[in-house]
């Protein structure tokens, strides 16, 4: 087990109180797992990565237990998260434009994290980031070192961001969104490079995003998170196959598929409530078609499906799912029409 | 971005005219017709000619040799001033913006009391508490500049310490001081540093005021403003006495201020 998550919850202080932001969240990643994390924005995907860097604002609240390789990342002193940040726990920004420091060279920024982390002597180290930047596909590596910033286009910042992440071969690399501010095209190339590098270094990776098609390009299993919470999550077949979850199949069905001309494409009604007006039951109810009474007063426990999948729904526990699967599709459209 | 500078005409005679004094200033001792201290009391008040371009003094002294021996003292307290201001402020600014919470509030409340008080009243009552000397005006000019930099350098580390590169070096586990020094730090110095170039001339221009006012250089030394001081009461029969250093604070604030000006355009990101 590289990293295993046990009922974090976090609380931020948001106008003089805190609100709950993250509500026993609980999974695990393996050596060689790239996991994916999906949800809206302000889901709370992003709060679970900062909770794992530990990168939080000062007066949050985190409980819970996060294990990296068997230590309690909570309970880690800061001159500890120092020495694992960048070094066994890395992560890539979402906007590469705005990720690296617009005074320093490329080469310069690479060699920050060998400083940091490694005892590599000054020539060492030197070496080490071209041999990088030829790991990331970065064309004439010797040159690039002494470029700036803004003289690359984004999908090269994103591979040195990229770079920089694997400096130290990290065994867990977190993803916030890698490619959201890239092309389709580069997007696909960054997918495919954190592929064969995962490949390469038998290393954990969380992918967070909310593009259910990077999820199905590069992750092996997915967190379906909602309001805080885990509301599902599966192999990554089972669940584009077969979701459980009405929030998974919303998802799923508002993907525009091609050469499918649909009048209306499947969307979830409404947003994620605010944090501090979250409702007492399930925290979707209030835009879920299935709901009933139960829903709205209390909280559906989490349902093991199977040894892999489990989903978070009163109607798995009271029907098995098993008519609730076949019918709903069906039923999601025939609501969006009213 | 170099050729800039040399498209705008007025950054261009901002920095020709900080050049030239730079350059009297250096070579003062070889380009002074006269020595600028030689009392000769049967060449007094000369109007400018031949001899004494600008003429002489109520003691005989040449102006002109006066005023170039002059731009010595100007330029040292210009610069000396800068140079210990720059660095407390910019260091207090960092460490106010960057640390935020009670130290924020201690560092901010002070450099606000030193701001809460005209500039030029503080450093006289300093000058005057310390003594009328030069390195008296250096200290209390100092003392009323560095509150600038501090505000300066603090806004703009607020707006940096929040960017993603610092999120990112935080990630790769940098620690809070090797983050403020290498990250944050140097992307505060481009707009201090214009504030710093627009200083040197007010602060010349406050120095030569509180010599004016007698807190600053005793004479005979020929400092601008204390010139322009023993000057007022030959002030009608001898114009050229007065004209002359004024002339040269004048062009002295002048160029700096069109240098600093230059520099803004340069520096900021919005232009280029």
């Amino acid at each position: 087990m590289l990293l295993e998550l046990q009922n974090v919850c976090l609380e931020l202080k948001r106008n003089h109180k805190y609100v709950k932001i993250l509500d026993e969240v609980s999974f695990q990643v393996n050596q060689g797992e790239t996991v994916g994390i999906v949800g809206e924005s302000g889901c709370g995907k992003s709060m679970t990565a900062l909770s794992i860097m530990r990168l939080l604002p000062e007066k949050a609240k985190l409980k819970g237990t996060i294990k990296l390789e068997d230590e309690d990342v909570t309970k880690f002193s800061k001159k500890a998260l120092e020495k694992v940040r960048g070094n066994k726990l890395s992560m890539i920004f979402q906007d590469p434009l705005t990720s690296l420091n617009p005074l320093h060279t490329v080469g310069k920024q690479i060699e920050e994290t060998l400083m940091l982390h490694t005892d590599l002597t000054k020539s060492q180290r030197k070496q080490r980031v071209v041999e990088l930047l030829r790991e990331v596909g970065l064309p004439r590596a010797e040159e690039l070192v002494h470029e700036y910033p803004h003289q690359l286009s984004g999908g090269m910042r994103q591979r040195i961001m990229i770079a920089i992440a694997m400096a130290c071969n990290p065994s867990l690399l977190i993803c916030d969104e890698p490619t959201t501010a890239l092309d389709v095209t580069v997007q696909a190339q960054i997918l495919e490079l954190m592929n064969s590098l995962k490949k390469m270094n038998e290393m954990g990776i969380i992918m967070i995003t909310h593009d259910l098609g990077v999820v199905a390009e590069v992750c092996d299993r997915v967190i379906v998170m909602y309001a805080g919470k885990v509301v599902e999550q599966a192999g990554v077949k089972e669940l584009f196959q077969n979701p459980k979850h009405p929030y998974t199949k919303g998802l799923i069905e508002s993907i525009p598929k091609l050469g499918e001309r649909k009048q209306i494409l499947g969307s979830i009604p409404g947003t994620v409530p605010a944090p501090d007006k979250l409702p007492s039951g399930c925290k979707f109810a209030d835009r879920c078609s299935y709901a009933m009474d139960t829903c709205r007063r209390k909280m559906p426990p989490m349902v093991h499906i199977t040894n892999e999948h489990s989903a978070s729904c009163w109607l798995l526990e009271e029907e098995e799912g098993e008519q609730f699967v076949t019918s709903g599709s069906k039923r999601i459209e025939t609501t969006l029409h009213h | 971005m170099v050729r800039r500078v040399f498209l705008s005409p007025l950054t261009m005679l901002g920095l020709f005219i900080v050049v030239m004094i730079v350059i009297l200033a250096i070579f003062a001792p070889w380009i002074a017709p006269n020595d600028p201290l030689q009392v000769n009391l049967g060449q007094k008040l000369l109007p400018p000619s031949s001899e004494h371009l600008f003429g002489t003094d109520e003691v005989g002294r040449d102006i002109l040799s006066r005023i170039i021996f002059g731009t010595r003292i100007s330029l040292k307290i210009g610069f000396l001033v800068v140079i210990i201001a720059f660095p407390i402020g910019t260091i207090l600014g960092a460490i106010a913006g960057y640390a935020g919470g009670a130290v924020d509030q201690v560092i901010m409340r002070i450099t606000d009391i030193f701001l809460s008080f005209p500039g030029i009243i503080l450093s006289m009552s300093i000058a005057a508490a310390l003594g009328p000397s030069i390195e008296n005006v250096l200290l209390a000019l100092a003392v009323t500049w560095w509150p600038w930099y501090t505000r300066i350098v603090r806004s703009s580390v607020l707006s940096i310490k929040n960017s993603e590169f610092v999120e990112s070096a935080r990630a790769l586990g940098a620690s809070p001081i090797r983050i403020l020094i290498k990250e944050i730090i140097p992307n505060t110095i481009g707009p201090a540093s214009i504030q710093a170039s627009l200083d040197l001339g007010f602060v010349i221009l406050s120095a030569a005021g509180l010599s004016f006012i007698g807190l600053g250089a005793q004479p005979p030394s020929p400092e601008w403003g204390a010139m322009l001081s023993s000057s007022r009461e030959i002030l009608r029969d001898a114009w050229w006495s007065a004209t002359f250093p004024g002339i040269a604070i004048l062009l002295t604030v002048l160029g700096f201020n069109l240098l600093g000006d230059g520099l803004r355009d340069l520096l900021d990101p919005k232009n280029r």
